[in-house]
């Protein structure tokens, strides 16, 4: 290393770090402070951590919807990751209509949160939808499957399974980076196909299966559109999700101060579990870089 | 023999969750050539009374606004943003993952943690701060925070892909005179094909449907994007002419479709470092 | 290759500089800054002109006077569908015809994130000097934001004696200050599909349906006759607002959140409306909620479009929309009541209402002011826009519509039944949408059997007592 690559990299990070300056640093700082205050975007009055006191003490809904949310992200970042990868495996061996089957799984993600999604994700699971209509098809009669309480959540978990295009993408990617040549010398050793993708393409892929961990789970501890777009947080609340109670708090009920605070303690959530990603990671992520 | 059967196999196996996962889509399509009411009352694919009004009608008026303007405005939006995201994220990654500096854990920590607080607090400050700017009714918004690598994502999925190129390459183009630079432009750039592809198409995708930053940063509707226009017609109180919003709903993933499919290619390409790995 | 990627970096680069000038300049006058207004309006102008061949005349007109410096522009936003899109586009480009030195600029959007958007530029001093509100929002945001210009102010411009004064006292005017006016008004009816129901009418297809008794009874016959169809269903704001809070009105004869922020009913009252209202679901005459819930509008509820729903229950400006494209042959009759009840219930109150903004100087104040003189009074603009903001408020402008049959005879119907009901008015925080959730909150624990009808009403008092403290400031 050369004695003026000490600030190159610096020069290199420039524009991320003016943004950060600039425009990240001070909705940040101020999120914060609003989040020891009662503001109604209006009027803003100190008040100390009462706004965290009562989240932890009072606030019923906040736990109830916290909870909710970190069983919906404990369950469909895995079934995710899992599908994303599964599905980049049989994609990245395939030939022949390449073309047309990505272009089929990557289709859901395009769609996005288009207003066309509740109107499609409705046809598929109300009552006298497609889904009860195939269950029928072998005799088995299918439940209300957004109108009942107790299955509306795990229905909404299949929403990011469904749209798994960009976590998929980056496994291709990845995959594709595995060179040809590792597997081929250990299927002559006489490995197992399995044993191969767990000796070499697992490992080869790992910063990648390490990022989508992570920023999946960002995503969809965040995540916002289910509730908002398809369900309004119902039936009886079943699918409040975090997000979409801090939005409501902030403007639905103008309560700014303590949505901050509500985000503030998100945040504290999603770093914990990121550094806790970084701390296990050494373990098994393996990166070219390293000698 | 058992080699053909594996892919039959593999075939039928990928058929039958594409069938899955795309039914629900076509059923989309399909609905967009419906009259209103079948939309919701039939289960069926194909339309009993075939109609073009949701396109045609649709294409001429979304909401008083013909549905080209939204389409030119969302391109106008997206395609900037799209390469400004690619050319700062390719920076900032470099930086991050070949330099040795001061604080640079730290710096990176910060970076990531950016992402894990939710947007709706800092919806607001940030949009006075547009506002102080005189950003607002314009995308200089969406542009400042692509050049300014705002949305972190990016630039850490480069360097995720970037610290699995071998330094030894960039220790050989250095030996051959090349300079920091270079080393990005010749060495990492060509190998990182795959990611840089895959940050376009996201951020593409992102930001064509991104809907509440358009919907708080422009207020003249000749100026609203895809995502906002699609909404406009929807009222509980007015009649809702769906068969168009689904309609222009499909045109508005062609624009997508289509970068989609061009940029596809790439992914298969992402052998280019089996040559040196060994 | 090597080369192409610079080039890819470059060209961004590029595109990122040129893109950044270009954009300052057709962008930069955002801002409402009143010595730039003339300037970046008649910019505006050429750009419209440039866009939109239709305009050339009216644009032409405006740069001429552009000039002087005396253009005014007036930014108006509201929510709503097709239809109010394009009637109120066309009735600003009339208006902006007939006076050269004004300028519209329209703002409109669906109603998801209308009002998120509407608080942010209030808060920000960036709100646009016309806005449409809903009836719900108003003492919230005169309390918290103080967002409303004082129009009594301009009673000279505005002719006010056209609405009537019971509207002005109950919803437009906090304390002295005439803060907001409404476009439209409503009142609840029920909407009876007469083919489906023609077991239960009269020869001439009236409904004899007068009481909770009968529209019950009526439910299980029809129901028992074809079990795919209900009497009734509706969207979950509506079980509320039409079904749930009649019934408890009926029961209270009072206004049920109180403008002194005291509620209008006691836990015994509310059980006993939760226990009627329970009846609608245990004896089938209501569609299943968890069905119903799936729906935001009947146009998407394929029991109502397929003709298997007795009525609904609805606003009478809702009416011709509720029923378009559907092939039967519709009645309207007025709410069922208790046999003991004095009052309706039916919600009787502004639709959609309008409120110039205060941080507005002196004369756009004054142009807003002459612009909704003209938008809701008069006859020109009222035949352009119809009902697409409910049925007029303003008696001249209902008049107009009234002597050009521009009235549906359904509605005309609708009206005169909801006028003839005895009913209270909302309170201010009635429909204030955090006191509303927590009614919808509490109605739906009931329906789901999750809480008992006690049970919910002690939460819900308890729940809208904290509440309304809170919205009190106390």
């Amino acid at each position: 290393m050369h004695k003026k690559d000490k600030y190159l990299g610096y020069l290199y990070i420039a524009p991320w770090l003016i943004g950060f300056l600039v425009l990240t640093l001070y909705p940040f700082v101020v999120s914060l402070i609003y989040s020891f205050t009662e503001y109604d975007m209006f009027h803003i009055r100190f008040i100390g951590l009462q706004n965290y006191a009562d989240i932890f003490t009072k606030d019923k809904t906040a736990l109830d919807s916290l909870g909710k949310t970190l069983l919906y992200t404990a369950v469909s970042v895995p079934l995710k990751l899992l599908a994303a990868l599964l599905v980049a495996m049989m994609l990245h061996k395939i030939r022949r209509g390449r073309a047309l089957y990505y272009t089929v799984f990557y289709l859901p993600s395009i769609l996005g949160s288009s207003v066309a999604l509740a109107v499609l994700w409705k046809y598929v699971f109300k009552k006298d939808g497609l889904l009860n209509l195939l269950l029928g098809a072998i005799g088995i009669s299918g439940a209300n499957w957004l109108g009942d309480p107790k299955l509306v959540l795990y229905v909404m978990m299949l929403l990011p399974l469904w749209q798994m295009g960009a976590p998929m993408v980056l496994f291709l990617a990845a995959l594709k980076n595995v060179p040809g040549d590792l597997q081929e010398a250990a299927r002559i050793d006489g490995a197992r196909p399995f044993q191969v993708f767990r000796r070499i393409t697992l490992p080869m892929i790992s910063p990648i299966i390490f990022f989508n961990c992570i920023m999946q789970t960002i995503e969809i501890i965040q995540i916002f559109t289910p509730a908002y777009l398809i369900t309004k947080g119902g039936p009886v609340k079943q699918t409040y999700l975090y997000s979409l109670y801090l939005y409501d708090t902030a403007f639905r009920d103008m309560k700014i101060g303590y949505a901050s605070a509500l985000s503030w303690i998100l945040f504290v959530i999603i770093i914990s579990f990121t550094l806790a990603f970084f701390g296990l990671s050494g373990k098994w992520v393996f990166y070219g870089d390293e000698r | 023999m058992r080699r053909n059967l594996k892919k039959t196999g593999l075939y039928l196996m990928i058929t039958i969750t594409a069938v899955v996962v795309g039914y629900p889509l076509l059923w989309l399509f399909f609905a967009a050539f419906k009259e209103n009411a079948e939309i919701f009352t039939s289960v069926g694919l194909l339309p009993k009374h075939f109609t073009l009004d949701g396109f045609v009608n649709g294409w001429k008026s979304t909401a008083a606004v013909p549905f080209s303007v939204f389409l030119g405005n969302s391109c106008k939006m997206v395609a900037p943003t799209v390469l400004l995201t690619a050319a700062s994220s390719c920076l900032v990654a470099y930086g991050f993952s070949r330099f040795e500096f001061r604080g640079r854990k730290i710096l990176m920590t910060l970076m990531l943690s950016t992402m894990m607080l939710p947007n709706t607090v800092i919806m607001i400050p940030r949009y006075i701060l547009f506002n102080k700017f005189h950003w607002l009714n314009s995308y200089i918004p969406f542009y400042a925070m692509a050049a300014l690598a705002v949305n972190p994502f990016f630039a850490y999925l480069l360097i995720q892909f970037f610290r699995g190129i071998p330094r030894d390459l960039d220790e050989a183009a250095y030996i051959d005179g090349a300079g920091k630079w270079q080393i990005l432009a010749r060495v990492i750039l060509p190998l990182a094909k795959a990611p840089i592809v895959s940050v376009i198409l996201f951020q593409a995708v992102w930001t064509w449907n991104d809907f509440f930053n358009p919907l708080l940063y422009i207020d003249r509707v000749k100026q609203y994007p895809v995502s906002l226009g699609l909404r406009l017609a929807i009222d509980a109180d007015s009649v809702v002419n769906w068969n168009s919003i689904i309609a222009m709903s499909c045109v508005s993933l062609v624009p997508v479709v289509v970068l989609f499919l061009s940029l596809q290619k790439y992914f298969v390409q992402g052998i280019a470092t089996t040559g040196i790995k060994s | 290759m090597k080369r192409k990627c610079l080039a890819l970096l470059l060209a961004a680069c590029m595109g990122m500089s040129l893109a950044g000038c270009a954009e300052t300049e057709a962008g930069g006058d955002s801002s409402a800054g009143g010595s730039s207004e003339g300037q970046s309006a008649a910019q505006e102008g050429s750009g419209e002109e440039a866009e939109d061949s239709e305009n050339a005349e009216g644009s032409s007109g405006e740069q001429a006077d552009a000039g002087s410096g005396e253009e005014i522009t007036l930014r108006f936003s509201w929510w709503g569908g097709d239809s109010r899109h394009e009637a109120t586009l066309k009735a600003i480009e009339t208006y902006e015809n007939a006076h050269p030195g004004i300028k519209i600029e329209p703002e409109y959007s669906s109603f998801s994130g209308y009002y998120e958007k509407l608080v942010t530029q209030l808060a920000s001093s960036n709100a646009p000097e016309i806005f449409q509100v809903d009836q719900g929002w108003v003492a919230e945001l005169s309390a918290r934001g103080d967002a409303f210009a004082d129009l009594s102010a301009y009673s000279d411009i505005i002719d006010m004696s056209q609405i009537s004064e019971s509207m002005m006292n109950d919803y437009c005017k906090i304390g002295e200050e005439v803060s907001v006016l409404p476009f439209g008004y409503n009142g609840t009816v029920f909407l009876y599909n007469k083919t489906l129901l023609a077991d239960w009418c009269d020869e001439a297809g009236n409904l004899n349906m007068s009481s909770w008794d009968d529209f019950i009874r009526i439910g299980e016959e029809l129901h028992a006759k074809d079990p795919e169809c209900y009497m009734t269903t509706a969207v979950t704001d509506g079980y509320l607002r039409y079904i749930l809070k009649p019934m408890l009105e009926q029961i209270t004869n009072e206004i049920d959140v109180q403008d002194d922020f005291t509620l209008g009913f006691d836990k015994e009252q509310m059980a006993r409306a939760y226990e009627s209202f329970l009846r609608i679901f245990s004896q089938q005459v209501s569609q299943p909620y968890d069905e119903a819930v799936l729906y935001d509008s009947m146009q998407n509820n394929p029991l109502w479009l397929n003709g298997k729903i007795g009525g609904i229950f609805l606003f009478f400006s809702n009416i011709d929309t509720e029923i378009a494209g559907l092939d039967y042959d519709y009645g309207v009759v007025g709410m069922p009541m208790f046999a003991d009840a004095q009052i309706s219930g039916q919600e009787c109150c502004p639709s959609l209402m309008v409120a110039v903004n205060k941080k507005a100087d002196e004369a756009r104040q004054k142009a807003a002011a002459e612009f909704l003189e003209w938008f809701i009074n008069s006859e020109e603009a009222s035949l352009i826009l119809g009902t697409v903001r409910g049925v007029p408020g303003s008696a001249s402008a209902l008049q107009a519509l009234e002597s050009n049959q521009m009235l549906s005879e359904l509605m005309s119907r609708g009206i005169q039944i909801s006028n003839d009901t005895l009913s209270l008015k909302n309170g201010a925080y009635e429909l204030n949408s955090s006191v509303k959730a927590v009614f919808v909150d509490y109605m739906e624990k009931v329906i789901y059997g999750v809480s008992t009808p006690e049970q919910a009403s002690e939460g819900m008092i308890t729940d809208l007592e904290a509440l309304l403290k809170d919205l009190s400031g106390q």
